[in-house]
């Protein structure tokens, strides 16, 4: 690895880290949602560290080039973050349809309740 | 069940201003002794308020979700509130009060838990419906036949009647978001529920926007399949709630 490419690759890595903590910090970013990107930020520091584990991983997995490798890792992160945030939104979903219902119920018992004390609903 | 069942009638309602007023005060007339529930389904005219004058209890949704999600919504105040019966009907008109009766037989004689008015069961047709509408309901009708050795002639009916256990079934957030249909029939079937369809008379809708327009009996088609599949996958569930609505 090419010096140039080593300081890019761990500035890119740290930047990352230190972000998603400070997102976390400010509570901007759920704790449940950070783990995700904090593993991207050290999966890219330990790539550049132990470059030879690429490689490795290069000739198992059949890739011509590390940087196949390295696309291939990157999209299956996209994929799972996808995945990821589709299961959140389904439980949203449960969750909203859940509230909306209870809150229907409710507001009939209030008007219920209203009608018998006789108030105007 | 007792000798005089406390029912609802069940109207999931989105945007019917003009219509559910007169389809209230028809129920009424067919059945004094039923309630009335209008689940809005976040209309923006004033089908809460047409409901409510004419009668009916109205359960507000704040937010759309959905034909599925307005049905629950009634299932679920069915159940805390005690009805042994629902009978659930459209409120645009096509679903005639007059065939309430129809529904409400089987239920009280305790011969099935789900009863489905059928456009085309017994020679009830004259129900004109497009070809893919069609096409679909026979498609459907086909595969739950299969799955099930039970034949439907209509099993996309929203016109259909169900009984304490199916009330405490439906309610218990097994039911889907969005047409429930044929995947909803087969889970009930698994269940252990007794489904059975007698012939209705029906109209086309007298205004308002169908659920089936546009693009939505393609995505609609994708969905069944997948959620039959589904359904088709959980036997166990099925199998404990089977156990579970037989001690009812």
């Amino acid at each position: 690895m090419l010096y140039q490419q080593f300081i890019v690759s761990v500035a890119v890595g740290v930047l990352l880290l230190v972000l998603i903590i400070r997102l976390v910090q400010r509570g901007s970013l759920d704790i449940a949602y950070c783990w995700l990107w904090l593993g991207v930020g050290a999966g890219i520091l330990l790539v550049v560290l132990h470059y030879d584990w690429l490689t490795r991983l290069s000739e198992w997995i059949g890739a011509v080039t590390q940087t196949t490798t390295l696309f291939l890792l990157g999209f299956m992160v996209v994929l799972l973050m996808c995945l990821q945030f589709s299961l959140v939104i389904s439980a949203h979903r449960r969750q909203i349809k859940r509230l909306t219902q209870r809150l229907a119920l409710l507001e009939e018992s209030c008007r219920c309740t209203k009608c018998d004390r006789g108030e105007s609903t | 069940m007792k000798a005089e069942p406390r029912i609802l009638v069940m109207m999931p309602a989105l945007n019917e201003a003009g219509r559910i007023g007169s389809v209230v005060r028809e129920v009424f007339s067919i059945l004094p002794s039923a309630d009335v529930v209008v689940v809005n389904d976040g209309s923006s005219d004033a089908t809460a308020r047409e409901a409510q004058g004419a009668g009916a209890i109205v359960l507000p949704h704040a937010v759309r979700m959905g034909y599925g999600a307005s049905l629950e919504t009634g299932y679920l105040y069915a159940d805390q509130q005690g009805y042994d019966v629902v009978l659930q009907m459209d409120s645009d008109g096509q679903h005639l009060p007059g065939e309430l009766h129809s529904l409400l037989k089987p239920l009280e004689s305790g011969e099935a838990d789900i009863v489905i008015g059928s456009r085309f069961a017994g020679g009830a047709s004259g129900f004109k419906t497009s070809f893919i509408r069609r096409f679909g309901q026979r498609f459907f009708g086909g595969l739950l036949w299969m799955m099930t050795g039970q034949r439907f002639s209509d099993p996309t009916s929203g016109f259909q009647g169900l009984s304490r256990r199916a009330i405490r079934f439906f309610s218990s957030g097994v039911f889907p978001c969005d047409y429930p249909d044929a995947d909803v029939l087969l889970m009930a079937h698994r269940s252990g529920l007794r489904i059975r369809e007698v012939p209705v008379r029906m109209v086309a809708r007298s205004g308002g926007i169908s659920m089936h327009a546009g693009w939505a009996p393609l995505y609609y088609g994708m969905k069944m399949l997948l959620a039959l599949f589904m359904v088709g996958l959980n036997r166990s569930q099925w199998r404990q709630w089977k156990h579970h609505l037989e001690s009812l």
